[in-house]
């Protein structure tokens, strides 16, 4: 895994919190996948990625994110994203994709 | 006594050549950033352009390699020039394992809002990705 980034995983009954901090670029963006990967497996109802201490975020790691959506969606999970950074919500309504994510700024 | 950075006089070259490996992506991004500051970027324009030598480098590379990234940053009184060249070690720029559509959509979105003029030119043994960014720009 990078070192620029940590993931952290929270389960509460059939719903998981995926807690990432720091850089998600090319490198670590396979760490992310690998993790949404193992969550989804699970057979969660709910998955929820906790972005607000992501730093930096690229195109690998908004596809990860759509394929784990397209993956939550197939098997009747939801999917949502936390997000409070301007910086980041700018990148998701770049590509269109704030209407494709259920976003949030907070986990309540 | 705080000085006001102030934009360059003449253009300035800097240029980096890494090997191609995504773990040394954010060299690039490192550089850029210092240098869109020094040119008197703000700080959205910082930030906007540390995505897009990002996304510049992911387009370059594309799964190519093993090879190296050349990258040369050009700063001018009120813009950025930035281009990335992946040159094949074997000498074939092929991709043998490209970037999925969506990824290379997603990058070609983000350059397309982020800078003001963008283009990518794959070679024999090589592949050229460069953008422009100018200050004070309106993001779309």
């Amino acid at each position: 895994m990078s070192e620029d980034v940590a993931i952290d995983e929270e389960d509460v009954g059939s719903a998981s919190i995926v807690t990432v901090k720091g850089e998600i670029d090319v490198a670590s963006a396979p760490a992310l996948r690998s993790k949404l990967h193992s969550v989804l497996g699970d057979g969660k109802s709910s998955v929820t990625v906790d972005l607000r201490e992501v730093t930096f975020l690229d195109s690998s790691a908004l596809g990860v994110l759509v394929g784990a959506l397209r993956r939550c969606r197939e098997s009747d999970c939801q999917f949502k994203l936390i997000i409070d950074s301007p910086r980041l919500l700018k990148i998701f309504e770049i590509t269109g994709l704030n209407s494709v994510f259920d976003i949030a700024e907070s986990r309540a | 006594m705080t000085e006001e950075t102030k934009p360059v006089a003449t253009a300035e070259l800097i240029e980096l050549s890494i090997p191609a490996i995504p773990e040394l992506l954010s060299l690039p991004r490192l550089t850029a950033a210092a240098v869109a500051a020094h040119i008197g970027f703000d700080l959205e324009e910082v930030e906007d352009t540390r995505l897009a030598i990002e996304e510049l480098c992911l387009a370059a590379f594309d799964g190519r390699g093993p090879g190296r990234l050349r990258i040369r940053l050009k700063a001018l009184p009120n813009a950025l020039e930035v281009a990335c060249t992946f040159q094949a070690s074997d000498g074939s720029a092929e991709s043998p394992n490209p970037r999925d559509k969506l990824a290379a959509e997603l990058t070609e979105q983000l350059l397309s809002a982020l800078v003001d003029d963008h283009g990518t030119d794959v070679e024999l043994g090589s592949a050229r990705a460069w953008f422009k960014k100018a200050r004070g720009r309106q993001d779309a």
